[in-house]
């Protein structure tokens, strides 16, 4: 995967983010936060008016890909990820990036990244949301 | 109640974090990585020092540092919060096998249309104190609807 180039894609993956994936999360991550499994609790302020998923789940669907594209997850030198638009319980979201810039002296590619919800809307924005890898 | 912009620089006790083979698994499982390597049962697959996915360190830098920080009483955080963003900054890949001293500190708060923005830090090194990777978390506090 050495010599990424401006503008090569990323594989796209859609993943069915249930109620059973949100339980699942919380519980590898130890993220509790009623918001994400608890209807009366998340009513009361979130944004969708209901459960929504972790932010660090649709980050974390991105780190997969990356992981599987990459080869080896150590190449991956940082990654940062602003959570937009909430994603509620039964979402379908799509996830995918392309490589938006090189640096030859660093030897790394910074990729831009996102996860979509079907309608179009950014959960992560690919404009703020990079990660950095080496080429 | 506002939270206490006076912890803004303050620093949780460390905690040692063990990153275990079956715990990247279950990890790698949910975020849906196809790689053999984290699932295989098969007894001759030797994970001992496969860099995990990098947003496992939300594993790592999440939940324990985030009781430290809701559980102090001088900050006065309360439960109405999401995440708002997140950065992992890699000095060296996190490995199966590893372990890391954790530690939680309040780098900044501030105000954004009626919410509050925490950002909490969590520098995870080496136990000789080697850095390896530093988790910086977007906290959104909701205030309580007005009267």
């Amino acid at each position: 995967m050495s010599g990424l180039q401006p503008g090569d894609p990323l594989p796209q993956r859609s993943v069915t983010i249930d109620q059973a994936t949100l339980i699942r999360y919380a519980g590898v991550s130890g993220d509790f936060n009623p918001l994400h499994w608890d209807q009366p609790f998340a009513a009361t302020f979130s944004p969708t008016g209901g459960v929504i998923a972790h932010g660090m789940l649709s980050m974390g669907l991105l780190s997969a890909l990356l992981t599987d594209w990459l080869g080896d997850a150590g190449r991956v030198r940082s990654m940062s990820c602003q959570f937009r638009a909430a994603c509620p319980v039964g979402a379908e979201v799509t996830l995918g990036g392309e490589v938006a810039s090189v640096d030859d002296d660093e030897g790394t590619a910074t990729l831009a990244i996102w996860v979509r919800l079907d309608d179009g809307s950014k959960v992560i924005d690919q404009r703020t949301s990079r990660a950095v890898v080496t080429r | 109640m506002p939270l206490n912009a006076d912890r803004v620089g303050h620093s949780y006790p460390p905690y040692r974090f063990e990153v275990g083979r079956e715990h990247v698994r279950a990890y790698a499982a949910v975020t849906g990585v196809a790689d053999d390597r984290y699932h295989d049962d098969a007894p001759d697959v030797d994970a001992e020092g496969l860099a995990v996915p990098p947003a496992y360190v939300a594993c790592i830098a999440g939940a324990r540092a985030w009781t430290r920080v809701m559980d102090d009483p001088e900050l006065a955080a309360h439960d109405r919060v999401m995440h708002g963003g997140q950065e992992l900054d890699f000095s060296a890949p996190v490995r199966v096998g590893d372990t890391l001293v954790c530690t939680p500190r309040i780098v900044d708060l501030r105000s954004l249309r009626g919410m509050e923005l925490l950002t909490v830090e969590v520098a995870c090194t080496r136990t000789d104190g080697t850095p390896v990777v530093t988790s910086s978390s977007r906290l959104v506090f909701v205030p309580e609807a007005g009267p």
